[in-house]
């Protein structure tokens, strides 16, 4: 290659060895890097990343194998070098950044230390020289470097302050290449932002390349110069950014892009990839992608397509590059409009649904706003509004408008600090007011630490508010006895993040399932039937009752917890972030499910993210919710198009945000 | 410093606790169990006017709860009462024995540590390799044998059959060297495992990889990084050692004959020294929450993570 | 590294120095190992760099504690003790065997070291009853009369006494000239305070009732001292040449001296030290009334409770006189041309007493066909290494004994008839309590056991410690037999004292018993007395409260260099001032 080129892999392929089976990790990776460039590698997991990442500093597990393939960094063969020099390049010339700072710092060594290291083995810095040359990597990454706050220890500093900390490890010797590990995966929107304008700043400051990996489209639409996406431990295409957004070539480039959601897309069908993505033990013959190809043919099945240059400088593993998306019948789906309509519409609403039927062509963010009256300066509805003679307030629009199911009034939650030592009370909410309309989606958005998750399980009575009431159907939930409570909790139920963690392991599906069935005293047979009919909602396949939840992948798993509350009966559902843990082309289609589910059992639905592309996508009524206080509600349209708080405007201009960027592209 | 002393309070405070329900506890047992004293004092030839001679200088006829009221006034004016049988003072005596055993305790976990640490590091060091199966083989050997039986083992081979060490006896250094060998090992075993699994764990934790890709020697990410993360359930668990220690000193002391506060307590317990037992099983109480104490206060300052600030 | 011998090791002790591996090569480490010879001088406890001469062990122990208390040096110091440990450790195993091998070496004139079974109680002989305080106090103290090798009373501190026609006048003359170890002069005074104390309730001696016949005590000269008895007592000289009668300075005892753990007397040995359940060392006292004695420096008792470390440590030369239990022992001892072994008859009478007073065992037949079915020489032969079986309660060797063994020898198909004639039937095995700490009783137990069943009779045991058989068993009789053995007296009074009232826990009841003691008490000459103790060993041998098994010998396990060793009989006691040490 030529002299620019940074690092260039070729062809590599890595397999594991598990007992006795073998793992095709990597199948052939083609990927060149130049010097300075900002590459995003792009990818669902599993696909790959993060294998390819490790091997490029050769800190693979030893169960890993490299099959074969080159890495070329500086004209040195990374993979056929030897230790020591190896070592010398390690943090020199190429270091790496991970996606848990928490977990990838070491705990006990005070942060100066851990990054003065590199700089006493790498450079041969003095004690003294270190910890001058450290002081100036903290002020670089923007962290405090009074003495003390160098002599911290990496749990003393929050999320963001730890990436950035380990971007000062890691640019300690200015290296000519940074590898980064999804390393904003865990972040606050705001932070994350940060984090990558930071990494940017360095990257221009000292030329050094970056090889980012990451499963986050927003990310690499508003960073990235180049963009390789990998699928099944093969690139399948790689491009400049324009270009790659203005043409995505392969089929699951552009399921990729059509399955984010957006604002935008408000009131359509998400489009999400059918399907999931295989197991790396199991990797279909051909192309890859070929069972959840809607343009597949009978050549991919059989032939592995090659990764070819289509026209400078984008390259595409398909046979059919840019063929599908064109054509009306692969356009985005559209709502049918009944989705967002209240079952008992108001008066103003009413507006809004036949407005929403009347679009049947793909909604801008203009008609979407245009279906909320908010939007237009008309009166937010009661639940919007701080709470004035709550008393009678359900009672006065009860025959006309749609009935609040659930208002909750100034809930303050203080806790009394944890720690054997450290008693200092933590105010977790303070004062936080709104009601849920039946039938709405009320999106709660906040960043992590506003109280989000506190707030659902005061909802759920999982903990006690220290002050405020909850009223659910103007039943005051304090007050109840302990019977009606158990009765109570069975109306609403919650669907966590992590579904790994809600499925009891020793457990079948079906007996997890049959479980809450048994307590509400529902007989043996009709349990079967239920259960049967609920999988059959969810798309998982009655074949797979008896399976362990280890065996179903975690979209598979969080569609069961969901199906298992459902079994509940349930009117009201808390979402706490559902999906935040699953790739974006699973994500999709959970939205999906729960969209057809509200509609055929009119639920009512509080969905809580820190993501306001999904929340914008999805609620017909939002609150921000900022350090334990709601700092604005609203209509979604009204607060989408007119924030009020300032909190709010913040968020909605962050350039990471899907919508913003969408717009950006359409200049 | 302030929380410091809060914490100290605190400790203080369950240590005064759990020394009253022990003590309490073992007053009680001590009077139901069968035997007195008096009888042993008045052997087989004395008739029984003279038993109760005894029994009255003993004290030991009176009532149970008269007894236990003098003795817990006693003891808050930290006075433990004299050996029935000898008439010296519980405190003299204890204090006289505690330094054997401490020795001996401290020894042997000074014994364990330094035969598991290398051993353990080694076997997660280089795992599956010859290191490792013979740290493996040694601690399920270790475990296997009990410490009384390693304690006469040792004795044959270097004090009868090597004839390099006294068979008996506690007045020197040397003494001191099969004793402390004999619980040493026998603690070893188990700590092995333990060095070896937290050794292994941290080896295989996240911030191990962030060393490698800093392009540490091995060596820095061994030994400064993960050993020290691995020392620190150890250093919990080394408060618990030594109570293993203080008790299995017993079994060594009886075995080697040395004078230590072990078989002061169980020589009691054969001749029902009450005052003895009783201070003496008190003794170890506090010994053992204090030393826990300390290795708290030692855990909290050497963990950064649950540092007092 | 183990293998040195005396001369080798001296040779490569020079060779060997302690590594400090982080030192500086300009700084030569270490120091020649022979500095540590002195190490076994030094006290229980030592502090670590005492051994060390340029404070570099100090150093060391400075750094654990500066740098294990901070996290940054903490890995730094382990790197570094990683490093050394291993140095560290083959320098601590090289002083140590150097050390032990410099003890090794012999000095001028040693100590006698002799092995104790168990930790005394007390060394104040008149508030006990043990056996291990009496053997440690026949050194340090002595006695008005006390018993010869043949165990015939003969004069000690009393150079002479003479009892009155009446029998109620004792007049002692001591001797002149004898010291307390304090210093103060032996008078007549100190014999009556003695007696006095023993007297005293205050004391609570075990032994006060054998002293309750003396009246008023009159020292008429500073050197004679005379007891004024309440009724003629033939036991009281007996008693005063046992153990408890030791004569204590009477200024200390008006002063409350704590005899138990500072014992003064005017005995052939000084009391020294005593590190309790480890040595008591007594030195020699030059200034003994008997001329001539002791020939030893001092003795060392060692508190070894393995009676095989015990044995081990003869055979190598670490102790000189100890207990043996076990036939292989004695063999072994025998063999060995280093070592002799003593075989002499014991004083006790090995016993498996029987409870009269509850259940089956209140039945004489039954008794009578218990010692049928036990077959008393393989019982001794088997659990206690040998000895006579006797056939009535006195040992085999005491003048007073008569032999009654004809009366039920072993006869397996008797003691079957007689299960029957006594139509006892047994709804529960009966309770055989024994004691765990004596190894040979809990054999005999087994013996018993297998042999009564034979017969028919069911027995279980339980194994008891103890404090819980004294208690329980041997005062409360709360069992049904139970094996024991009866220890050696100089008078047949103070074995056969209280039996035939429910006093004893045989709980044996008989008249004539009780007359018959209380006339040999009162009477004086020996002929008079054994006509009456003929006759209650005979009436104890035909009720049977007992299954008398027998007298034991004692093996005794020396070192060839001890001379002049005896143990003097019916008390049981070592006399070491007669002995010497070959060397």
């Amino acid at each position: 290659m030529s002299q620019d080129v940074l690092l260039d892999i070729k062809d590599l392929a890595v397999e594991f060895r598990a007992h006795s089976s073998r793992i095709q990790a990597l199948r052939g990776i083609d990927l060149t890097l130049l010097p300075g460039q900002f590459h995003a590698l792009v990818g669902e997991s599993g696909a790959g990343k993060t294998v390819t990442a490790c091997t490029v500093l050769r800190l693979l597990p030893e169960s890993a194998r490299i099959v074969r393939g080159s890495v070329v960094f500086q004209d040195h063969n990374l993979l056929s070098m030897s230790g020591d020099v190896l070592r010398n390049l390690r943090g020199r010339e190429i270091s790496m950044i991970f996606q848990q700072p928490s977990k990838y710092l070491n705990p006990s060594m005070k942060a100066s230390h851990q990054i003065m290291e590199s700089l006493r083995y790498h450079l041969g810095y003095s004690d003294r020289a270190a910890y001058g040359e450290a002081r100036r990597l903290f002020e670089k990454v923007g962290l405090p470097a009074r003495r003390e706050d160098m002599a911290r220890y990496p749990h003393e500093f929050s999320g963001g302050m730890r990436q950035r900390l380990m971007i000062a490890m890691a640019i300690a010797c200015t290296p000519s290449l940074l590898i980064a590990d999804e390393p904003t995966t865990a972040l606050d929107v705001g932070t994350r932002l940060q984090i990558i304008n930071l990494l940017q700043d360095i990257r221009r400051a000292s030329g050094m390349a970056i090889l980012y990996v990451t499963h986050n489209i927003g990310i690499v639409k508003y960073a990235a110069d180049y963009i390789s996406i990998i699928y099944a431990g093969k690139i399948i295409e790689s491009a400049p950014r324009e270009l790659l957004f203005s043409e995505p070539m392969h089929p699951y480039t552009r399921l990729l892009l059509a399955s984010a959601p957006g604002r935008d897309k408000r009131g359509a069908r998400l489009r999400g990839v059918p399907g999931s993505v295989p197991r790396p033990d199991d990797i279909p013959a051909g192309c890859a992608f070929h069972p959840r190809c809607p343009i597949a043919q009978k050549e991919c099945q059989e032939t592995p397509p090659p990764f070819v240059r289509l026209r400078t400088p984008h390259r595409c593993a398909c046979f059919y590059p840019g063929r599908m998306g064109d054509g009306p019948e692969e356009g985005p789906e559209v709502f049918t409009g009944a989705e967002f309509a209240r079952p008992k519409t108001s008066f103003p609403k009413t507006s809004a649904a036949q407005t929403t039927k009347t679009a049947q062509t793909t909604k801008t963010t203009e008609t979407g706003s245009a279906a909320f009256p908010g939007s237009q300066g008309q009166p937010a509805p009661v639940d919007a509004e701080p709470p004035r003679g709550q008393g009678d307030v359900p009672r006065e629009g009860a025959g006309v408008r749609p009935s609040i199911l659930l208002r909750v009034e100034n809930i303050s939650k203080t806790f009394a600090g944890s720690g054997i030592l450290r008693r200092s009370p933590v105010e977790a909410l303070n004062g936080v007011s709104f009601s849920i309309e039946e039938g709405d989606i009320f999106g709660l958005v906040g960043e992590s630490g506003a109280g989000k998750t506190t707030l659902a399980r005061i909802i759920l009575f999982l903990e006690h508010p220290s002050a405020g009431e909850i009223f659910f159907k103007d039943t005051r939930l304090s007050s109840l006895p302990a019977k009606k409570m158990r009765e109570m909790r069975s109306r609403i139920q919650i669907i966590f993040q992590d579904p790994h963690s809600a499925l009891d392991p020793r457990l079948t599906i079906r007996q997890s399932m049959e479980e809450g069935l048994k307590n509400l005293g529902v007989p043996g047979d009709k349990r079967r039937a239920q259960v049967k009919s609920l999988l059959e909602q969810v798309e998982i396949p009655w074949s797979q009752e008896d399976w362990y939840p280890h065996e179903f992948s975690g979209g598979q798993k969080q569609r069961i917890v969901l199906a298992r509350a459902l079994s509940m009966k349930p009117e009201f559902l808390v979402l706490d972030e559902p999906v935040s843990s699953l790739d974006v082309s699973i994500q999709a289609g959970i939205i999906n499910l729960l969209l057809d589910l509200k509609k055929e059992y009119n639920l009512t639905y509080l969905f809580i993210s820190h993501d306001l592309d999904l929340i914008g996508y999805l609620s017909t009524t939002i609150g921000v919710l900022k350090a334990g206080r709601l700092v604005e509600t609203g209509p979604a349209g009204q607060v989408l198009s007119n924030p009020r708080s300032p909190c709010t405007r913040e968020l909605l201009e962050n350039p990471l945000s899907f919508l913003s960027l969408s717009e950006t592209k359409k200049i | 410093m302030e929380t410091f002393f809060r914490l100290l309070a605190r400790k203080t405070g369950r240590l005064f606790l759990t020394v009253f329900v022990i003590s309490t506890v073992v007053f009680f047992i001590l009077r139901v169990i069968p035997g007195d004293p008096a009888y042993v004092v008045a052997g087989v030839d004395a008739p029984s006017e003279a038993v109760e001679a005894i029994r009255a200088r003993l004290g030991t006829g009176r009532p149970v709860l008269v007894q236990y009221g003098e003795w817990l006034s006693g003891i808050l004016r930290f006075d433990f009462g004299s050996s029935l049988l000898s008439e010296e003072k519980v405190s003299t005596l204890i204090l006289s024995r505690f330094p054997l055993t401490l020795l001996l305790a401290l020894a042997g976990m000074g014994i364990a540590y330094m035969l598991a640490l290398p051993l353990g590091i080694l076997s997660a060091v280089k795992r599956w390799s010859f290191w490792d199966y013979a740290g493996m083989i040694f601690s399920q050997i270790g475990m296997a044998v009990p410490s009384f039986w390693l304690a006469i083992l040792l004795l044959f081979v270097f004090s009868v059959w090597l004839r390099i060490f006294p068979l008996f006896g506690g007045d020197t250094p040397v003494h001191l060297v099969l004793p402390v060998l004999a619980m040493g090992i026998n603690r070893a075993a188990v700590l092995v495992r333990m060095v070896r699994t937290s050794m292994s764990v941290e080896l295989g934790r996240e911030y191990i990889i962030t060393a490698v890709s800093k392009g540490l020697p091995d060596k820095v990410i061994r030994y400064r990084h993960a050993l020290r993360n691995a020392l620190l359930p150890l250093i919990t668990f080394s408060g618990i050692q030594f109570g293993y220690m203080l008790g299995g000193s017993i079994i060594i002391e009886q075995v080697f004959s040395l004078p230590g506060l072990g078989r002061l307590i169980l020589s009691a317990i054969y001749q029902r020294d009450f005052p003895v037992i009783q201070g003496g099983v008190i003794f170890v109480t506090v010994v053992f929450c204090f030393v826990n104490f300390l290795v708290d206060v030692l855990y909290s300052y050497i963990n950064p993570r649950i540092r007092v600030s | 590294m183990f293998l040195f011998h005396k001369k080798s090791a001296k040779k490569s002790a020079r060779i060997f120095y302690l590594e400090t591996a982080s030192q500086s090569p300009d700084k030569k480490p270490g120091f020649p190992l022979q500095v540590l010879g002195s190490a076994h001088a030094l006290p229980v406890g030592f502090p670590l760099q005492s051994f060390a001469p340029h404070g570099q062990a100090t150093k060391l122990h400075t750094q654990f504690c500066d740098q294990a208390l901070t996290t940054h040096g903490l890995s730094r110091f382990w790197n570094r003790l990683y490093k050394k440990s291993f140095s560290v450790f083959c320098f601590l195993v090289f002083a140590f065997s150097a050390a032990a091998v410099f003890t090794g070496c012999a000095e001028e004139e040693r100590f006698l070291r002799y092995a104790l079974a168990g930790n005394p109680d007390t060394l104040d002989p008149q508030k006990t009853s043990g056996t291990l305080t009496f053997q440690i106090a026949k050194s340090v103290y002595d006695t008005l009369v006390e018993p010869d090798a043949e165990g015939v009373i003969v004069p000690a501190l009393a150079e002479s006494w003479t009892i009155s026609a009446d029998g109620k006048l004792l007049t002692f003359r001591l001797r002149e000239g004898v010291k307390f170890h304090d210093g103060s002069p032996l008078t007549g005074r100190d014999v009556a305070a003695t007696i006095r104390r023993i007297q005293d309730p205050a004391t609570a001696s075990p032994k006060a009732m054998e002293f309750a016949c003396v009246g008023e005590i009159l020292c008429p000269q500073e050197l004679v001292v005379q007891f004024v008895l309440n009724t003629p007592t033939a036991p009281l000289l007996a008693s005063l040449a046992s153990g408890w009668s030791a004569i204590l300075p009477a200024a200390l005892i008006e002063a409350g001296h704590n005899f138990a753990s500072q014992p003064v007397g005017t005995g052939p040995f000084i009391f020294d030290e005593w590190i309790r359940d480890n040595h008591i060392s007594v030195k020699k006292n030059p200034a003994y009334w008997k001329t001539g004695y002791p020939h030893l420096p001092g003795i060392d008792f060692r508190v070894i409770l393995e009676k095989a470390v015990q044995v081990q440590g003869l055979l190598t030369g670490q102790m000189d006189v100890c207990d043996l239990y076990d036939d292989v022992d004695v063999s072994t001892l025998k063999q060995n041309p280093e070592t002799t072994v003593q075989k002499a008859l014991t004083s006790l009478v090995m016993v498996a007493a029987m409870n009269t007073s509850r259940g089956p065992l209140s039945n004489l037949k039954l008794r009578q066909a218990i010692n049928h079915a036990i077959d008393k020489q393989s019982v001794l032969d088997i659990a206690y290494g040998g000895g006579e079986p006797v056939g009535t309660f006195m040992d085999y060797g005491d003048p007073y004994y008569k032999d009654f063994t004809d009366l039920y020898p072993y006869n397996p198909e008797k003691a079957i008839d007689l299960v029957r004639q006594s139509g006892v039937k047994f709804t529960e095995p009966l309770d055989m309590v024994v004691p765990q700490n004596y190894e040979y009783h809990v054999r005999a137990a087994q013996l018993y056991q297998e042999m009564l069943a034979k017969a028919g009779i069911p027995v279980e045991i339980r194994l008891v410690d103890w404090s819980t058989w004294m208690g329980d068993v041997y005062r409360k009789a709360n069992f049904d037999i139970t094996v024991i053995g009866h220890t050696g007296k100089l008078d047949p009074d103070a074995r056969l004292g209280g039996y035939g009232t429910e006093e004893t826990y045989t709980r044996w009841i008989n008249a004539e018993t009780v007359r018959l003691l209380e006339k040999a008490r009162t009477t004086s000459g020996f002929e008079a007395r054994k006509k009456a103790y003929d006759r209650i060993l005979e009436i104890m041998a035909r009720e049977v409260p007992f299954v008398y098994t027998g007298t034991p010998y004692r093996y005794t396990g020396l070192r060839s260099a001890v001379e002049g060793y005896i143990m003097l009989p019916k008390i049981d006691t070592p006399d070491f001032r007669g002995v010497t040490l070959r060397e």
